[in-house]
Parts: C-alpha cells; structure tokens; sequence
C-alpha cells in the first residue's frame, strides 16, 4: 500500500496545476484580511476572524471544488490513456489502486489545510487584528486539521466517480453540481450532505459563533452522513473499476 | 504441469448475439514463439486479453503456467510480460520514469532493470524528453521495455511491430527471436502480416472471424510454401542420371533412398515418367506441390486471405 | 486530562510503528513463500523464473543473487542445447548436399560400368562424374573450413601488411578469370600505402568468396572492386550488375546452407558468404549487402585499422 501511494506522487510530476490550485487556500484569509481592512478594525475575536477566513467559504465550497478537480486530475490519465490495463497485469489490486489514490488526496487535503491556516494567522496577526495567542492558533490548527480530513471523505464519490469515466468534462460537472448541492440542500437538512455534514462537526459545541443551523448539532449522524457517501462511492468504484477492466 | 504454458479450452467471448471468439483451443508451447495470425479485427487482442484476464470470458478456460489466473493473481502476472494494443503511459514523465513507476510497482529481478531495458530497445536512460513527446515507434519500444523490465517467463505481445519503420520491424523481429533463442523465452505474439509470423515464429495460428481454422509448427507449414515434384521411384541414381542427361535438370533434392525432390516445376512430368519407365525405373509416385503460404492461407479462410 | 491526551498520542504512535512493522512482516512472509515457490521450480528445470524484489524489499539481495544463479545456468545450457542443434543442422546438411551429388555421380559411374553408354557419350558421362566428384572435394573442404571457423578453432596469423598491395595482388590473379568468363572489370584502389593488422590468407579468402561468388551465381556483366580508406577504417566494395538478390532473400544471405534461389540451375556450396563473414568477423570488421533486384549488388566490407 505504501508502495503504491508512493507511486501515485511520482506520477504527480511536473503537474503544474496541482501547485496552482494550492494557491485557492489563500483566497478567504486574503478576502478577510481586505474585508477587515475595509473596517480598520482591531482587537477583534480571532475566532470571528477565522471563521470567516478558514470555516466559512472555504470548507464549504473552495476545498470541495478544489479536491474534485485533483481527484479528475489524478484518474483522468490513467484513463485518456487506457493504462489500466497495464497496472492491472502488475498486479494492482483495484481497491488498492481506488484507496492509494484516495490517500493522496486526503494528503492533499490536509496540506491545503494547514496553508489555509497558515495564511489565516499571517493575515490576522500581521496587519494586527488580533493578538497572537497560542491557543486561538492551536484550536484554529485544529479545527483546520479536522477539516482536512473530512472534507478528503467527503470528495469521495467524486473520486469514484472519476475512476468511471473516461473523459474529465463530465466529472469535472459533476463537482460543481456535488458542491452547489451540498450548499443548497443544507437548508432543508444539514444530513443529507457530506459537505454540510462537515461544517456540523466544525461547530460541535457551539464554540464557533455565527455558523447558523437549520437543526440540532448532532455529530453521530453528521458521520453517519459521510460514511454512508463514503461506502456507497467505494461500492460504485469497486463495481465501476471491476467492468471497465 | 504440462508442457504447454498458455492452454484455453473452448475460449469463447460473445457481445451480445456476436460472437467475437469462439471455440477456440489455443496451445503455446514452453520456449517457442507462437504466432498468432489473423486480419485485424479477427479476435486476436479479444483472444489475449481473455488470457491475461483483462475482459472477462464468456464461456470456457484459460489456463496460465497451468492455473487459471483468477485467484492466482500475484503468483503469475509477475511472470508475464505484455503489451497490448499501444500501450500508454504518463505523459507528463519522462521514459525512465515511466518505467521507474513500473519498476517500483512490480519489483525487478536485479538491479538496473531499468537501465537495461531501455539499453535493450534502443532509448536512452535519463533522457529528459517527456512521453508526451515520443514518436509512435518509441512509444512502442518504451512498451516492450516494460513488457521485458522484469525479466517474465511469458511475453505476450499484441502486434508489437505496429507503428515501426521497415528498419524497425526488421530490429524488433531480431530482437524477439533473440529473447527466444538466447534466453529461452516463450512468446505469444500476434500480426496481420503473413511474412512477419512467418519469419519468427515456431509455431502458428490461423484466426479468422473469431475461430482458429488451424494451428500447426511452421516447420509443417513451410513445406507447403515450396513449389517441388515429389517423386518416388524405385532405383535412385539411375532417375538422377535421366534427369541430368535428358531433361538437363540439376536441381534435385534426394530425401531418401526413393524419394526424389524436383525444384522445377515448369517440367513436363509425363515425359519424365516415360523417360523413367522407358529405362526400367519404375516410378511409384509422382506429385506435383505447388502452393504458397498465402494459397493456402486463402483456400482455408474460404478465399479471403489473411492479411 | 493533559497527560491522557499525551498518553493517547502516544498509544496511536506506537500503533501506527507496529502497523508499520506487522506489514512489513507480512511483506517478507509473503516474499519468502514466493521464495520457496520460485526454487521449487528452478529444481525441477525452469531456470527462466525469477523472484522479483522492490527496492525497499528486505529479501532484495537474495532475489537478485537467485536470479543471477538461474540466469546464467540458463545461459549455459542454451549455449549448450544451441551447439548440440549445431551438430545436428550440420549432419543434414551433410547428409543433404553430399548424398544427393554422392547418388547421382553413383549413376553415372553405373551406367559408364554397365556399358549403357559408349564411345563419346562414355566419356562425357566420365567428364560429368569427375565434375560432381570435384564439386563435392571443395564442398567436403569449405564445410570443414567452416566447421573450424564457427567452432572458433581457426587459427589466425595477423600481421601488418598493406591493404592496397594486397589487394591489388589478389586482383592481379583474378584478371586472367574474370576475362575468360567475359566479364568487364573495374577495379579502384588507392596507389598509397594502407597498413593495417590483418590475415592475409584470411583476407584473400574474402575477396575470393565474394568474387566466385558473382561468377557462379549473379550472372553480371561488369565487376567493380573498390577500395577506400580513412584514418579509422578501410571500405572495400565489390558490387556487380547481375540479377541481384531479392529483398526476402538479402537478410539470410550470410547464413551458412541458404541459397537464393530454390529453382537455380547452377549449385553452389552455400558456404562462400558465410565463411567470409566469418572471416571478416575475426577482424572485427564489418560485411553488409546491397542489392536492387536485376540491377546489381554490392558488397560492402568495412574493416577498422589496427597497428
């Protein structure tokens, strides 16, 4: 297994564009640091400022979209130029090949993460809007980490859906349309969603002022949510991978 | 474990009502080149891809090394080497890291391996020139290097001279033969072209519309290319005299003490049988073999041909 | 609560360290059987499988030195088995084109002895019999010289000479042939002194093949001998006008026994190219051909200069 995510990053070379996209986990903390600029405001509750740079637009719809296009990225020329075939007479396990790949992009995830938070520090204690104190950092470093990792399960039927397809218009569609939907569907029910799921755990104890739920914070069902996703897109990968051939 | 070491049995692989292969008994013998002939779209990559287990099988078996290849995944791919159809790779790496990849995945059988390879085709190690750059004859070559990076029992190759030049073709063939000859490997290898199978393989054969119409040793079938009068006569030097003396031929082979093979077919046997006769040669036999490898090849497709 | 939170860090780290170490082990059980499968089948003959290792693999070393050990077994015995079939090809040549010239000289002989022919027609038939008993002398001998050759027993005398002498020599004696055959020459060497290392009677071995070899086979009207040097090598080309050689016939033409053209009316022993192959070979040189069919061929030896 080791083994194959290793070989799943040297495929990831000289591929501009995952770098570019990594450069997406600076576009709230910078919106922030404008917008409070625009207030010349000072002294303000870092958590305020957080979760509008690392809580809000972010996880909701900057991590998603930006995770679903590195998982076509990373399917789409193993399948463009039919290699399937050629890791399947190695032999690569299919579930295997589906898992290291998943691996990769909850590495990615998290890494997009901590740059998220990095930059929310740096735009927040550099200007002065707050104070830099250790614990706002660490639960701020936290939270981001948590994020990280469930938004990478949250992506995964998108990366199933990836490994189905040949092409990367449609996969790439069906990002948007995943994302928009986790941000509309919240309204009716914050479980129905990974996405949505998520930003229920991020605000569990209600420690996170502002974030506005329809219903009841419940964190078992929020990861019942993912995980129902979760086992279904594996089924779909392993059923989709096993036709293909 | 038989002698054979690819072995189907009744392979069949239907689309629907079309049948794509059928029937089909495939036997490949331990260190010999089998050449698997055919127009394309015959059913020769359907045929080694049900081999490999890369599309699944509608009825019958494939055995591999003697077992089916289900279940028995990690114990016999790493022992085949193939390419099938053009082989792709990552574009966006160079060769050697290509086949790095491959290398890491599959595990070498010394070190170098990949250095080796690529010596072995003719591309260079090291070289910074990306996949996605590669003429169709490297791409080629990059695909039998891998097929051979592990150093396999088994090479199964899928019309591996496809996209070469003449000079290429004519390196690819010695090559192949070389891994066959010098290093005792079994190759599976499939064409359109008569003359290439001819030329490398062993034993051969013959797939046309999803059926294999006859497998044979080359050596059987080379006799059928040659244009010769068999003749079988009773008393050998004298026969040879008269064909010197009255028809002014030299150009015989005896086979053995009363078998004689003529090279020239343009001679009128009725005169020679008298000739023989009127010197108290009996001839027991006389036949006239005049087929070429692509006569025959048409009359057992019903007048098709092969390529 | 501090301390159960870095307890608990703890813990998971010395998880994820055993997870790490229980697939490791459970990577080198799985190489060890493979191992011992592996082993199994050299003992019992295979020497072409091997065990494949990653770079990371604990058991690298002793797959590598498995592989090494079967690779080079493997190696000697297809040296072996290729000398046996060797032999064996040699045999039936030997049986080949000796016995069918053998019978036919037998009848002629016969019918000399049973007085079926007499007066002029005796002694023709005594004429034709002395010719195939020559022509088979010189094959016995070229078939030995060549048995020599390819067994690497020919000793060879190499002394610096100058190329563009020798060459003019063996010309010199060619001269006399070639006009009685009514063929035109031209023949170009440079008037400088060219030494190099080689064997003289070796070298005029070459030439000589390689012009008898136009008299009894091309049919040419013209020969053209031309000699060309540099500081690294020496170019001689011999090309002729004749029928030339077909393009499915030009790569097997150095191979020992093959002769063009099945239907040829005069016989040649088949062994003339490949010997000066071999010869040229010795001197690491190089020998190709050109040809266009009715139009010519021409033979190109290179051969690099030693002091």
């Amino acid at each position: 297994m080791l083994n194959l995510v290793q070989t799943e990053f040297l495929k990831l070379r000289r591929k501009k564009m995952i770098w570019f996209m990594l450069l997406a986990a600076f576009i709230m903390p910078f919106f922030s640091f404008v917008y409070y600029n625009y207030f010349e405001a000072s002294g303000i509750d870092p958590v305020a400022f957080y979760k509008l740079a690392a809580f809000g637009y972010t996880p909701f719809i900057i991590l998603p979209f930006v995770l679903g296009v590195f998982c076509v990225v990373l399917m789409h020329d193993e399948n463009r130029y039919d290699m399937l075939k050629q890791l399947w007479i190695v032999p690569v396990s299919k579930m295997g090949y589906f898992f290291s790949k998943f691996i990769v992009v909850l590495i990615y995830s998290i890494v997009f993460m901590l740059i998220s938070a990095v930059a929310t520090v740096l735009f927040s204690v550099l200007p002065g809007f707050v104070a830099f104190e250790w614990q706002s950092v660490g639960f701020l470093a936290e939270r981001c980490l948590e994020i990280g990792v469930l938004t990478a399960f949250a992506v995964m039927p998108i990366l199933a859906l990836a490994a189905s397809k040949k092409g990367y218009i449609f996969p790439v569609c069906m990002t948007l349309l995943y994302v928009f939907l986790g941000f509309f569907i919240t309204s009716i029910s914050m479980y129905l969603h990974p996405v949505s799921s998520i930003s229920v755990i991020i605000a569990r104890s209600g420690n996170i002022q502002g974030l506005a739920f329809a219903q009841n914070i419940n964190v078992p069902l929020a990861l019942f949510c993912i995980f129902i996703w979760d086992a279904l897109s594996v089924l779909f990968a392993a059923f989709s991978l096993r036709k293909r051939k | 474990m038989s002698d054979y070491l690819i072995e189907t049995k009744q392979l069949t692989k239907t689309y629907g009502d079309q049948a794509a292969v059928k029937d089909v008994n495939l036997h490949v013998k331990k260190g010999r080149i089998y050449g698997l002939l055919g127009r394309n779209g015959a059913g020769k990559t359907t045929i080694m891809k049900m081999i490999l287990g890369l599309t699944s099988i509608t009825s019958g078996e494939v055995d591999v090394f003697g077992q089916n290849i289900k279940g028995h995944e990690k114990r016999i791919y790493p022992r085949i080497g193939a390419i099938i159809e053009t082989p792709g790779f990552y574009p966006n790496l160079t060769g050697t890291e290509n086949l790095e990849i491959f290398a890491r995945l599959r595990g070498t059988a010394a070190p170098n391996a990949v250095k080796n390879a690529l010596k072995v085709v003719g591309l260079p190690y090291k070289d910074k020139k990306l996949f996605s750059k590669y003429s169709l004859g490297m791409k080629q070559r990059l695909g039998i290097a891998n097929a051979i990076l592990h150093d396999p029992e088994l090479l199964i190759l899928d019309e591996p001279t496809n996209g070469l030049d003449p000079i290429g073709i004519a390196e690819m063939r010695d090559f192949i033969k070389h891994l066959s000859a010098e290093r005792g490997k079994t190759i599976l290898i499939s064409s359109h072209i008569l003359s290439e199978i001819s030329l490398l393989a062993d034993d051969i054969g013959i797939i046309d519309h999803g059926t294999l119409l006859v497998e044979n040793t080359m050596k059987v079938l080379e006799k059928k290319n040659r244009k010769y009068i068999l003749l079988r006569i009773s008393d050998m030097p004298k026969a040879m005299l008269i064909l010197e003396q009255e028809f002014h031929v030299t150009n015989f082979d005896m086979y053995d003490g009363h078998t004689l093979c003529i090279y020239d077919t343009s001679l009128d046997m009725g005169a020679v049988n008298k000739a023989l006769v009127m010197h108290d040669v009996s001839v027991i036999s006389s036949q006239l073999c005049n087929d070429t490898l692509e006569d025959y090849f048409k009359r057992i497709t019903g007048g098709e041909g092969i390529a | 609560m501090e301390l159960n939170l870095y307890l608990l860090l703890a813990l998971l780290i010395a998880l994820l360290v055993i997870g790490w170490l229980l697939a490791k082990l459970h990577r080198v059980r799985g190489q060890l059987s493979l191992i011992k499968d592996a082993l199994t089948d050299i003992k019992n003959g295979n020497l072409n499988r091997r065990v494949l290792a990653r770079e990371s693999d604990l058991t690298k070393q002793i797959c590598y030195d498995i592989n090494e050990i079967a690779m080079s077994s493997q190696s000697r015995l297809i040296q072996q088995k290729q000398s046996e079939q060797a032999y064996k090809r040699l045999m039936t040549s030997l049986s080949h084109d000796v016995k069918t010239p053998l019978a036919s000289l037998v009848g002629y002989l016969e019918a000399v002895e049973s007085k079926m022919v007499t007066g002029a027609e005796q002694e023709e038939y005594i004429r034709v019999a002395m010719e195939k008993a020559h022509y088979l002398k010189d094959f016995v001998t070229a078939l030995f010289e060549w048995v020599k050759l390819d067994a690497g027993e020919q000793i060879f005398h190499f002394e610096v000479c100058d190329l563009n002498e020798l060459s003019r020599d063996i010309m010199a004696d060619w001269v006399p042939l070639l006009e009685s055959h009514d063929l035109t020459y031209e023949i170009e060497i440079p008037e400088t002194e060219y030494m190099t290392r080689v064997d003289p009677t070796a070298y005029t071995r070459i030439l000589n093949n390689l012009l008898q070899n136009i008299l009894t086979h091309s049919g040419a009207r013209q020969v053209t001998l031309t000699v060309t040097e540099t500081e690294q090598q020496a170019k001689i080309m011999v090309a002729d006008n004749g029928k030339g050689i077909s393009d499915a016939d030009l790569p097997h033409i150095f191979e020992r026994m093959y002769q063009c053209d099945r239907s040829r009316s005069v016989r040649g022993n088949g062994l003339g190219l490949s010997i000066a192959k071999e010869l040229v070979n010795a001197h690491k040189g190089t020998i190709t051909a050109d040809s266009i069919p009715e139009a010519g061929t021409t033979f190109t030896i290179i051969l690099p200069k030693a002091l």
